[in-house]
């Protein structure tokens, strides 16, 4: 199926138009989704979320770009909203255990619930978490498609409508941000 | 030297982290949704101008209930003035007729038990 009759597929709600959608495209959605919210969980609950943006919203789609890009970017600012909820959640929460009102609910912390990893593996996969999500918005969100997504430069220029030198410069910046950050943890590996 | 062996760490850890894999089921439950949301008929009824005339129509009906009741009321004391009527026409009778007084058919019963 090409991206067009998928297109015009979902518009006329094909049941088959929705299953090749979510055949093709949930692995990466989820995955890209993951390494921006760090769990697992929370990363599955919101492809369903994306998937319904995307078919909602499919009739705005140019072809400017291909769909695949189109869906990264939904999949991109979804993820970065959702983080930005747990932030505010996180911080709601924490202010009410300060005043006393604290219940059951908590955010799950990254890597929490990844039962086949050993302490250090997760806590290395920890520490590049919250080392990634201190680095700006820009930064981040080129690093983690580049490194963890596979993505070529070329196509993170395209999900983030950036130019190529801009994106290189981008990773670049971020992997400098990065090793400033985590040489802290890794001591082995200073400079002396 | 130092920092390829901080590269290669940190390689080791993004490889750990790209190696997740999601639940292999998360398809289905990705296509459940979807389907409840697009294809499955919404039965939700009342269509918007029902749930608009729904409290109009019960508040007429109880304006209209009052009413009623305030009329029924209103006759049934008219009833009662015909009663007194009905009284006096019997007093009127009575005494047109020289009958000192109507007997009461009930205390007639009671005394010849």
């Amino acid at each position: 199926m090409t991206d067009p009759e998928l297109i015009e597929g979902i518009l006329k709600c094909e049941r088959t138009a929705f299953q090749y959608l979510v055949i093709r495209y949930q692995r990466g959605v989820i995955k890209t989704a993951f390494h921006f919210l760090g769990n697992m969980e929370d990363a599955e609950d919101l492809s369903q979320e994306i998937f319904l943006e995307i078919i909602r919203s499919i009739h705005t789609f140019r072809n400017s770009s291909t769909l695949e890009t189109w869906i990264y970017r939904i999949t991109v600012n979804r993820s970065l909203n959702q983080l930005k909820k747990n932030k505010r959640r996180g911080f709601l929460i924490r202010l009410e255990s300060i005043i006393g009102f604290s219940g059951n609910h908590s955010i799950p912390e990254p890597y929490a619930n990844e039962t086949s990893l050993g302490q250090e593996e997760k806590e290395n996969k920890k520490m590049l978490h919250d080392a990634i999500n201190k680095l700006p918005e820009n930064q981040r969100i080129a690093f983690v498609l580049h490194k963890f997504d596979d993505q070529a430069y070329k196509q993170v220029a395209e999900i983030m409508n950036l130019s190529l030198a801009a994106v290189e410069s981008l990773i670049h910046r971020a992997k400098s941000n990065l090793h400033t950050q985590l040489i802290a943890h890794f001591p082995e590996y200073k400079k002396n | 030297m130092e920092d390829s062996h901080f590269q290669k760490r940190l390689d080791e850890i993004i490889a750990l982290e790209k190696a997740a894999e999601p639940n292999p089921f998360q398809a289905t439950k990705i296509l459940q949704r979807i389907e409840s949301e697009f294809l499955t008929p919404k039965t939700s009824g009342f269509p918007v101008w029902t749930r608009i005339f729904q409290p109009i129509a019960i508040s007429l009906a109880l304006i209209a209930g009052v009413l009623i009741g305030s009329f029924a009321a209103r006759t049934g004391n008219n009833r009662n003035d015909i009663e007194v009527a009905k009284t006096k026409n019997l007093q009127s009778l009575r005494t047109s007729l020289f009958i000192s007084e109507i007997t009461d058919e009930n205390n007639i019963l009671n005394f010849n038990k």
